[in-house]
C-alpha cells in the first residue's frame, strides 16, 4: 500500500514540476501534494479510529483545496464545492459509524473493534454507515456526480484523485472486512451497490466523447467493480484491483495529452460463428488453467463462479480480438498466447494472495439468486456488446434504445454549475 | 501559378461565401458565417487569424468588433443554458473516435441525427406548443420559424444569426472548418447544409430555453458601446514602431556583396522564423549559402503511407493538392512484421480497454507495469523517450524516405521543379551539393504538436516534400528539361534531402544515392550541422532560462523527451517581420528568430509572377500565424485556448477547458506566456519588408483584392526598399507610399 502511494505521488510530483512550470500556483500544488501523501500514509497505517477519522478528513480537505486551482474560475469553484459537500457527507457517515461502534464497545483501536463480538443491532447500522461513507468516497451511485464534475482540476490533481483518494471507499471496506464478513446480508448489499455502479460507469465511459470524462466514468466503473469484489467476499482481490487500477489510471491521466494520437481500431467487427466458438473454448480452457495455477480461486458453487465467469469473458474477448483478421494457421499460436496471458494473470494474483493470506480476506460467499440473476444479465450484456456489429445490421434502432441512449448521455453529464458555459468565464489566473 | 489562383479563390470563398444564394435567408446565413474563421482539428493544426471574418474592416475597427463579439465578460444565463445543450450535442456528434458507443444516426447529418434524439431529452422539457417547431426537417424552415417565434425584427436577422454563432465561437469555428475547408467529411456532403443545420439547432434550443432571446440584440449593442481599445492600440503601436524602426535601419546599413566564390554547399530552408537562427549560425560555420521558400517546396502533394494507410496533404491549406505520393513502398520485411505485430497487440489492448467487462482484469493485469513505466517516464524522461522513439521507428520505419515518383507525370515534375527554383531565385551558380531541408518537431504527450510542425505543410513534417523535390531534381530527364527553362544545373550537382528537427535542432540528412565524390562534403556538412545544433540549442535554452544556457543542449533534449513538458519549444513566438529579398539583406543581422525570410530576386522576376505568388501564399500564411499569436497573447481566453494544465481533449478534434466548455480555438497559454502573467510573445502586426521597386509592388497589390484589403485596412505593415537603397517607403492606408527616414 505504502509502496503504491509512494510510486504514484512521487511520479505525480515529478510530473507537476514541469507540467505546472510557470503556473502561479505551482508551489501551492506541490506542497499540497507532499502533504496529501503523508496524510495518506497515516490513513493506511493507523489503528486508532480517531486518528483514522482525522487523516480521512485532512486528506479530503487537502484534495478539495488542490481541486480549486484557480479561484477566479467559477466552474472550478463549483467543482470544488461539490466535492467538499460530498466529502462532508461521507465524513458524517464515517463519524456516525465510529460513534456507533465506540458507543457499544468503548474501543478506539480498529483492530480490536474487528475482533470484538458485535450483536447484529450494532453490526448492521455501523456496517451500513461504513458502506455509505465508502459510497461517497468512491463516488458510487448516487454519489457519483462530484467525480464526473471534477475535471476542472489540473491534470496531476486528477491523476492523484483517481489513483488515490477515490479508492478510499474500497480501502475502508477492506479495512473493516472482518466486520462485513460476519453478515451475509451486508455483503449482498455491498455487492448490489457495486454492481450498479459497475454497469453505469462502464456504459457511460463507452459513450463519452472527451478524454477526461471518459477516464472519470471508467474510474466509476472500476470503483464499482472493486466494491463488487468486496461484496463477493474477495477482499484481497479488491485490494489488488485497487493498487492495479490506481497505477493504471494515474498513468492514463498523465498521458491524456496524447489522446488525439491514439489510433483507434474499430473493435466492432462482425465475428463469424466459428471464431466465436473457438474463442469461447479458449476462454473455458483458460479459466481451467487459471484455477489450476492460481489455486485460491476454485471451481465451486459459490461466488467463485463470478470470478471464473469474468475470466472466461476476458479470455474469450482477448482471443476474439487477437484472431480477427489473421490467418488460420496463426490461431493455435494466438490460442496459446491467450492461455499464457491468463496463466500469468493467475500466477500474479496467486503471489499477492499468498502475501495477503494471513489477513484472511478471501472468503467466497454462498451463491444466492441475486448473484445468479446479476451474472446472467452481465453475460447477456457482454454477449450483445461483443456482437454489436452484427446487431447493428438491423436498420432501424428501436425507440427504447434511443431513449436509453439520450437518458444515459444526460445522466453522465457533469453538474451544470461546473461547466464553463460562457467562454470568458474561464480564467487561468 | 495555378495554385495561387486557387488559393485566392478559396480564401474569398471562406470570407464571403461563394455559393450563389437564391434565397435571401440563405444569403443572411452566409453573411453571418463570414464572421467566423475556420479552426483545424488537432491532428492538423494550422494557424489562423481568429479575426479573419473582420479583415474587410480597418484593423482598429476590427479590434473593437473583437471586444464586442468575443470578449464580453458575461452572457445572459438562459443563453448559457443554450450553450450547454449545444456543447453536449456538438461534442457527441463531431466525435472522431473517442466514444466506443457512437451517437446513433450520425450518417443522417447533424440536424437530422439530433432531431431524432431530441424528443427523448428530458432536460429540454418539450411541451406540445413548442414541439411543433420540430415537425420541420428543413433547416431553413426551422430558422425562419424560430426567428419569427423569437420576434426578431427582419432588419436584425443577420445580426441575430451572427450572435447565435459568436456567443459560442469555438464550436462555430470547428463547423466553419468542416463546412468550408474539409473535403473528407463523411457525413455532410454539402458544407452550406452543415452551416444551416448548426444555426437551426442553435435557434431551436434558444426557442426552447430562452424565448426572450431578442434582448441579446440590445445586450450586444451595450457591449459594443462599452468597448475600449485605446490601451491595446497603444501597446501594439509602440511595439511595432520600435521594432520596425530598428529593423529598417539595420537593413539599410547592409551592403551588397558582389561576386563571391562558389559555396561548398547550398541549403534551402523553410521560411519559418526558426530557420532564421539556424541559417545564420550555419553560414558562419563555413562557405555555405542559404535560401528559403515555403517548406512544401512548391509541391502540392498528398502523402499516402502504405504501411498505416493514412493519407494526409502535405502542402499549405490554401492550396488544393493535385498529386499523390505513396510512401513506404521499400520498407524491410522486419519493419512490416513489427508493424503488423504492433497492430495486433494494439487491437487486443483496445478491445479489452473499451470493452464491457474486460477493463477490470486489464487494469489489474497491466496496472503495475504502467505504474512502473509512469515512474520511469517521470524520473528519467530521456530513457523512456528513447524507448518510445525506438519502438515507433521499429514499427513504422521511416516511410518518408521510401516512395516512388511514378504517380506524378514527368511534365508536371518538370513544372514543379522549374517553379520551385525560380521562386528561390536559384537559377544559376549551383554548388555541387544542394541540401533541401524541411522541418518538423518531435514532442511527447502534447496535443498541440502539429502546430510546431511546418505550417506550409498543413502541420506536418516537411521532410517528405524535401525528399520528393530532391528526387525529382536528381533525375537526368528533369535536368535536360530544365535547360529549356534556362536553368542549367551542372552534372556534378547533387540534391540531398534533410529534415531539421526544430525542437532538438538536429538535422537528419538522407544520404541515399549520394555519389562517392560528394561523400567528403557530406561528412564535413554533418560536423558543421552538429556544431550549429549545439550553438542554436544554447541560444534557445537561454530564452527559457538564462541559467541553463551553458548546458543548453541537455536542457533542450530533456524538453524533447519529457512527457510533462508544456513548453517544449517556443515555436513561432515573437515573430515580427517577413523579409522578402536576397539573403545579403539580412545576412549580417541577428534577427533573433523573429523573422520569416523568403528568398527573392526582383531582377529575375520580370513577369511579377514570383512576387505575386510570395505575397499571396507564404505571406498570407505568415499573416495568419502572426495574427494567431497576436490575438492569443492579447486575450488568451477569448482567442487562445487557456492553460494546458486543465485542458481536456474532446473527440480528438479540439480542446475544452475542464469538464466541458466552448471549443478552445487558438494557442495555449504556454505557447505565448512564460508564466501566467508574463507574456513571451510580443504582440504586433507583421511588418513586411520587400526589396524590389515600389512600382512593381504596387502593380501587384492593385490587381489583387486580397492584398488590397489587407494593406489598406492595416492588417499588415508594408515596407519597401528600393533596390540599391535609394530610399525606403512605407505603405499608408490609402495605398500611397510614404518615405521612411
Amino acid at each position: 500500500m505504502m509502496a503504491v502511494i509512494t510510486l504514484i505521488s512521487a511520479s505525480v510530483f515529478s510530473f507537476s514540476r514541469r507540467y505546472l512550470a510557470g503556473d502561479s500556483k505551482q508551489r501551492y500544488q506541490l506542497c499540497h501534494l507532499v502533504a496529501i501523501s503523508f496524510s495518506l500514509y497515516l490513513l493506511v497505517c493507523i489503528d486508532n479510529f480517531i486518528l483514522f477519522l482525522f487523516a480521512w478528513f485532512i486528506s479530503n480537505s487537502l484534495l478539495t483545496r488542490m481541486m480549486l486551482h484557480k479561484s477566479n474560475w467559477p466552474a472550478a469553484k463549483a467543482s470544488a464545492r461539490l466535492a467538499r459537500d460530498n466529502f462532508m457527507i461521507g465524513f458524517i457517515f464515517l463519524t456516525a459509524a465510529f460513534l456507533c461502534l465506540n458507543f457499544y464497545t468503548g474501543l478506539v483501536s480498529i483492530q480490536s473493534l474487528l475482533i470484538y463480538p458485535l450483536p447484529i443491532t450494532i453490526l448492521l447500522p455501523s456496517g451500513l454507515l461504513l458502506l455509505l461513507a465508502a459510497m461517497t468516497q468512491s463516488a458510487l451511485w448516487p454519489f457519483h456526480r462530484w467525480l464526473i464534475s471534477s475535471l476542472n482540476s489540473p491534470t496531476p490533481v486528477s491523476a492523484m484523485m483517481h489513483a488515490g483518494l477515490v479508492n478510499g471507499g474500497g480501502f475502508l471496506l477492506i479495512r473493516f472486512a472482518p466486520l462485513f464478513l460476519q453478515q451475509q446480508q451486508l455483503l449482498l448489499m455491498v455487492f448490489l451497490v457495486g454492481l450498479l455502479t459497475t454497469v453505469l460507469g462502464t456504459s457511460w465511459k463507452l459513450m463519452q466523447a472527451d478524454v477526461k470524462r471518459m477516464l472519470a466514468c471508467s474510474t466509476l466503473g472500476q470503483m464499482g467493480f472493486m466494491i463488487l469484489q468486496c461484496g463477493l467476499g474477495f477482499f484481497s482481490l479488491a485490494l489488488m484491483h485497487l493498487c492495479g487500477h490506481a497505477c493504471f489510471k494515474a498513468y492514463l491521466f498523465l498521458a491524456s495529452g496524447s489522446a488525439s494520437k491514439e489510433k483507434r481500431v474499430d473493435s466492432a467487427r462482425v465475428a463469424s460463428f466459428t471464431s466465436i466458438l473457438v474463442a469461447l473454448s479458449c476462454g473455458v480452457v483458460a479459466s481451467y488453467l487459471f484455477v489450476k495455477f492460481n489455486q485460491r480461486i476454485t471451481f465451486s458453487l459459490d461466488t467463485n463462479l463470478f470470478v471464473i465467469a469474468l475470466i472466461i469473458m476476458f479470455a474469450t474477448q482477448l482471443m476474439l480480438s487477437l484472431s480477427s483478421n489473421t490467418n488460420h494457421f496463426m490461431i493455435p499460436i494466438l490460442f496459446i498466447i491467450t492461455l499464457a496471458i491468463v496463466i500469468g494473470y493467475g500466477l500474479m494474483l496467486n503471489v499477492m494472495e499468498t502475501y495477503l493470506l494471513p489477513l484472511n480476506l478471501l472468503q467466497p460467499q454462498p451463491l444466492t439468486a441475486i448473484h445468479l440473476i446479476a451474472l446472467i444479465i452481465l453475460v447477456m450484456a457482454w454477449l450483445c456488446f461483443i456482437n454489436r456489429a452484427s446487431i447493428k445490421l438491423f436498420q432501424r434502432q428501436p425507440q427504447w434504445l434511443l431513449k436509453l441512449y439520450v437518458y444515459m448521455l444526460n445522466a453522465s453529464q457533469p453538474d451544470p454549475r461546473t461547466v464553463t458555459l460562457h467562454r470568458n468565464q474561464y480564467q487561468y489566473r | 501559378m495555378k495554385a495561387v489562383n486557387h488559393s485566392a479563390e478559396l480564401q474569398s470563398k471562406a470570407l464571403t461565401g461563394s455559393t450563389i444564394a437564391w434565397n435571401p435567408l440563405q444569403q443572411l446565413i452566409e453573411q453571418s458565417w463570414s464572421k467566423i474563421p475556420p479552426f483545424w482539428p488537432l491532428t492538423q493544426l494550422v494557424a489562423v487569424n481568429p479575426m479573419m471574418g473582420f479583415e474587410d474592416l480597418p484593423f482598429d475597427d476590427a479590434l473593437q468588433q473583437a471586444q464586442a463579439y468575443f470578449q464580453q465578460a458575461d452572457l445572459p444565463q438562459p443563453m448559457q443554458n443554450v450553450n450547454r445543450e449545444t456543447i453536449k450535442w456538438s461534442q457527441t456528434y463531431f466525435d472522431e473516435g473517442v466514444a466506443t458507443i457512437k451517437m446513433p444516426y450520425r450518417e443522417r447529418g447533424f440536424l437530422n441525427a439530433i432531431l431524432t434524439l431530441l424528443p427523448f431529452d428530458k432536460d429540454l422539457n418539450l411541451n406540445n406548443s413548442k414541439s411543433r417547431l420540430f415537425l420541420q426537417k428543413n433547416p431553413l424552415a426551422i430558422i425562419a420559424e424560430c426567428l419569427f417565434y423569437l420576434g426578431i425584427p427582419t432588419q436584425n436577422y443577420q445580426q441575430f444569426l451572427t450572435l447565435m454563432l459568436t456567443t459560442l465561437p469555438g464550436w462555430a469555428t470547428h463547423i466553419q472548418y468542416r463546412a468550408s475547408w474539409d473535403d473528407s467529411d463523411q457525413y455532410c456532403t454539402q458544407g452550406s447544409i452543415l452551416k444551416e443545420d448548426y444555426l437551426a439547432l442553435r435557434l431551436m434550443l434558444t426557442c426552447l430555453l430562452y424565448p426572450e432571446a431578442k434582448v441579446l440584440l440590445i445586450w450586444h449593442d451595450v457591449t459594443h458601446a462599452n468597448t475600449d481599445i485605446e490601451s491595446t492600440k497603444q501597446r501594439l503601436f509602440q511595439a511595432e514602431q520600435a521594432y520596425t524602426k530598428q529593423l529598417l535601419s539595420q537593413i539599410s546599413q547592409q551592403q551588397r556583396n558582389n561576386k563571391q566564390q562558389l559555396p561548398v554547399a547550398q541549403f534551402i530552408f523553410c521560411i519559418d522564423v526558426r530557420s532564421e537562427r539556424f541559417r545564420r549560425l550555419l553560414e558562419v560555420q563555413g562557405n555555405y549559402e542559404t535560401f528559403a521558400c515555403a517548406g512544401f517546396f512548391n509541391l502540392p502533394i498528398v502523402v499516402e503511407n502504405s504501411l498505416s494507410d493514412e493519407v494526409h496533404p502535405s502542402c499549405p491549406v490554401l492550396i488544393k493538392p493535385s498529386e499523390k505520393v505513396i510512401a513506404g513502398s521499400g520498407l524491410t520485411i522486419t519493419t512490416r512484421l513489427y508493424s503488423s505485430l504492433s497492430r495486433i497487440v494494439n487491437r487486443a489492448y483496445q478491445s479489452l480497454k473499451y470493452g464491457l467487462v474486460t477493463p477490470f482484469a486489464l487494469a489489474e493485469l497491466t496496472g503495475f507495469v504502467k505504474g512502473l513505466f509512469m515512474a520511469l517516464r517521470s524520473f528519467s524522461p530521456k530513457i523512456t523517450g528513447l524507448v518510445i522513439t525506438g519502438l515507433t521507428t521499429a514499427t513504422s520505419g521511416k516511410p518518408s524516405v521510401h516512395f516512388s515518383l511514378d504517380s506524378i507525370p514527368l511534365s508536371q515534375q518538370l513544372t514543379y521543379a522549374a517553379e520551385a527554383l525560380k521562386l528561390l531565385g536559384l537559377t544559376s551558380n549551383f554548388a555541387s551539393t544542394i541540401v533541401l531541408c524541411g522541418h518538423g518537431s518531435s514532442v511527447q504527450n502534447n496535443p498541440y504538436d502539429s502546430l510546431l510542425n511546418c505550417g506550409a505543410c498543413g502541420g506536418r513534417h516537411s521532410g517528405v516534400n524535401a525528399e520528393v523535390l530532391a528526387a525529382i531534381l536528381n533525375q537526368v530527364v528533369i535536368r535536360h528539361g530544365l535547360i529549356e527553362h534556362d536553368i542549367k544545373i551542372p552534372q556534378t550537382t547533387h540534391f540531398i534531402a534533410a529534415e531539421h528537427n526544430t525542437l532538438t535542432d538536429q538535422v537528419e540528412v538522407n544520404d541515399r544515392g549520394l555519389p562517392k565524390s560528394h561523400q567528403h562534403i557530406l561528412s564535413q556538412l554533418r560536423r558543421d550541422l552538429q556544431q550549429v545544433s549545439l550553438l542554436s540549442c544554447a541560444q534557445r535554452a537561454s530564452q527559457f532560462d538564462t541559467k541553463i544556457a551553458e548546458n543548453g543542449e541537455r536542457d533542450i533534449k530533456i524538453r524533447a523527451y519529457d512527457w510533462a513538458e508544456v513548453r517544449p519549444e517556443w515555436g513561432l513566438a515573437r515573430n515580427a517581420a517577413f523579409v522578402i529579398g536576397p539573403r545579403w539583406l539580412t545576412k549580417n543581422i541577428d534577427l533573433q528568430g523573429r523573422c520569416f525570410l523568403h528568398s527573392y530576386d526582383w531582377q529575375q522576376d520580370t513577369s511579377n509572377d514570383v512576387l505575386t505568388t510570395i505575397l499571396l501564399a507564404p505571406m498570407i500564411v505568415a499573416q495568419w500565424i502572426n495574427a494567431q499569436y497576436l490575438f492569443s497573447t492579447l486575450d488568451n481566453v477569448a482567442f487562445g485556448s487557456g492553460s494546458k494544465v486543465t485542458q481536456n481533449i474532446t473527440g480528438k478534434v479540439g480542446i475544452m477547458q475542464g469538464n466541458a466548455s466552448d471549443l478552445m480555438h487558438g494557442l495555449p497559454l504556454q505557447s505565448v506566456f512564460k508564466t501566467d502573467t508574463d507574456p513571451f510573445h510580443e504582440p504586433m502586426r507583421l511588418s513586411i519588408v520587400v526589396y524590389a521597386p515600389k512600382d512593381k509592388l504596387m502593380s501587384i497589390i492593385k490587381n489583387q483584392p486580397v492584398l488590397n484589403k489587407l494593406f489598406s485596412n492595416q492588417w499588415l505593415h508594408l515596407n519597401c526598399f528600393e533596390p540599391d537603397f535609394s530610399s525606403c517607403f512605407n505603405l499608408k492606408e490609402d495605398l500611397t507610399w510614404q518615405s521612411v527616414h
